[in-house]
């Protein structure tokens, strides 16, 4: 039983196709890396999944609730899949623990006092509890992402959406970031990353799916397709990736 | 050079000396004779000398237009006397235009969020609630702010609806100048919430928040304070037009203190009222500038 499935989705900002009749199924525990050119629209894939952006063909189902529904409960969807964006986008005016806190105390009506604990165990697990007063603007960029993948975690979602959450960073940073998805593909979370990390693609995902032509070009297990692809645009892909030193 | 000749002929003392150093400099320069920190020493004496002159013209000017027809502009404008007895009760009415601005300039806050927030609702179904506040921001900034206060002002008591014709000068002309300054403020948060990045509403919706609760507890507040300096300019220019309140027939500090120039002939009332404005505005413009460096400095360190 798929958790996340995407069935015939077609998106078009005006005249351009961005997806064309793409298919997709993760299950509960899956980890799957989406792989391919910037522009090829793996974040819009993403954002179609919890309603940031709507479809124009297909649907789109979390567990039982139908995202592409006119009547679905967003909030539900969104309370079910958390997402991490690449510029993490913490909320400027909040300190660490007060960005991790708001969306319970207002979205799940957690009192200050359970919310506050929740936050700081979260804070301290992706190791900044020492750092849970401090505003966004004082912290490396590898805290931010920390913080905002606490800030998801806090709604207890039961998989996540990761935007390119490491190519905002410099990369002496990305590690520490990349440390904490290794830690929750271990527990089983469910999750669908867009990435430009291969290595870490190679070692954590279940399934890689390489998106090309508004659809899933290419998938298959991560040894496969990120070593011996079948088809002549992923292997142009990984071509370019090995010039580049990439990969 | 010019410079000097200049301050040499509108004030002749500090004009020579002016004179005296840029022609020591350029004497210096040409034929390389002494060091060259001498001649750069010359140089800024005559700058400071045409400095010290222009200021001397300028105060002197003024001075002179005070004292000018044996003292009697001075008088007209700073009879200590005539200051002394009015400036008790015109005091006393200026404290009504306080009330009067920081009771509107609240209401002005309020007011402007719900505006700016029913004109941005998403949705087709909300396209009516936009237009009607797009048309009421639109109207209320084209209006000279007098007639709008007119309208309101006489308007409201005239309904003879109980709520309103009961309601003091002070409340009417609050409730006018909330109108007419609320469609003012709406533009500037509107222009603040732009300005925040897309990817904070995208935060606040994916963790579950529903657009009024993201307005409301994440975009708003970030709108708030980047619009803090703005929002003490705009307090400034609320309590500067309480003053259009007399035409409703309250009497304010302005209104108090016409009433005693007639009185006394004498516009040293006016004075008198013009420091009570000073007292409030001149420090709430220092805060705002120094609010805008703070925040500016706050974000090159960033940076």
């Amino acid at each position: 039983m798929s958790f996340v499935k995407l069935e015939n989705v077609g998106k078009t900002y005006g005249s351009i196709n961005v997806l064309k009749d793409l298919n997709l199924r993760v299950d509960k525990h899956e980890v799957v890396c989406l792989i391919g050119p910037s522009g090829c629209g793996k974040s819009t894939m993403l954002r179609c999944i919890n309603g940031l952006e709507s479809i124009q063909a297909g649907s789109i189902f979390v567990g039982d609730l139908e995202v592409s529904s006119p009547i679905v409960d967003i909030n539900a969807v969104r309370r079910r899949v958390g997402m991490v964006f690449q510029h993490f986008n913490l909320f400027p005016h909040m300190t660490a623990i007060e960005n991790v806190m708001v969306a319970q105390l207002r979205v799940l009506g957690r009192d200050k006092r359970a919310a506050r604990d929740m936050a700081f165990e979260l804070l301290s697990r992706v190791g900044l509890s020492k750092k849970i007063d401090k505003y966004p603007e004082a912290l490396s960029g590898g805290e931010q992402q920390r913080v905002a993948i606490a800030r998801t975690l806090a709604m207890s979602p039961q998989a996540l959406l990761l935007d390119e959450i490491t190519s905002a960073l410099d990369p002496e940073l990305v590690g520490e970031v990349l440390e904490i998805v290794r830690e929750l593909a271990n527990e089983g979370m469910t999750m669908l990353l867009a990435t430009h990390e291969m290595s870490f693609a190679r070692e954590v995902a279940t399934r890689v799916c390489f998106v090309a032509e508004g659809g899933i070009y290419e998938e298959g297990p991560a040894e496969k397709i990120l070593s011996n692809p079948d088809r002549p645009k992923t292997q142009a892909f990984l071509r370019r990736l090995v010039e580049s030193h990439r990969l | 050079m010019i410079p000097s000749i200049v301050a040499t002929v509108v004030f002749p003392p500090l004009g020579l000396v002016s004179l005296a150093g840029a022609v020591g400099y350029r004497r210096s320069v040409r034929e390389g004779r002494p060091s060259v920190a001498q001649a750069v020493r010359a140089r800024d004496w005559a700058t400071y000398a045409f400095g010290a002159a222009l200021t001397t013209l300028i105060v002197g000017a003024l001075a002179a237009f005070l004292l000018l027809n044996d003292h009697a502009v001075l008088r007209a404008y700073f009879d200590l006397d005539a200051l002394k007895t009015s400036i008790p009760e015109i005091g006393g009415a200026f404290l009504g235009n306080l009330y009067v601005s920081i009771i509107a300039e609240i209401g002005i806050v309020i007011w402007s969020l719900i505006l700016v927030v029913g004109r941005s609702i998403p949705g087709r179904a909300y396209l009516p609630i936009r237009l009607i506040v797009v048309g009421y921001i639109d109207l209320f900034r084209a209006l000279p702010g007098l007639l709008t206060i007119l309208l309101i002002g006489f308007g409201l008591p005239a309904t003879g609806i109980e709520f309103f014709a009961g309601m003091s000068l002070y409340q009417t002309g609050a409730i006018a100048l909330v109108i007419v300054y609320g469609a003012y403020v709406a533009e500037i948060f509107r222009g603040a919430i732009d300005a925040i990045p897309s990817g904070q509403l995208a935060a606040a919706r994916s963790l579950g928040f529903g657009y009024f609760g993201a307005m409301r507890h994440i975009i708003l507040p970030q709108a708030i304070r980047a619009t803090l300096p703005s929002l003490l300019n705009w307090y400034i220019s609320v309590l500067k037009d309480t003053s259009l309140l007399s035409v409703l027939g309250l009497v304010e500090g302005l209104t108090t203190a016409r009433i005693q120039v007639t009185f006394m002939s004498n516009l040293s009332p006016l004075v008198g009222v013009s420091l009570c404005f000073l007292i409030v505005t001149l420090p709430l413009s220092r805060l705002t500038d120094y609010i805008i460096v703070r925040s500016a400095r706050k974000r090159q360190g960033k940076a």
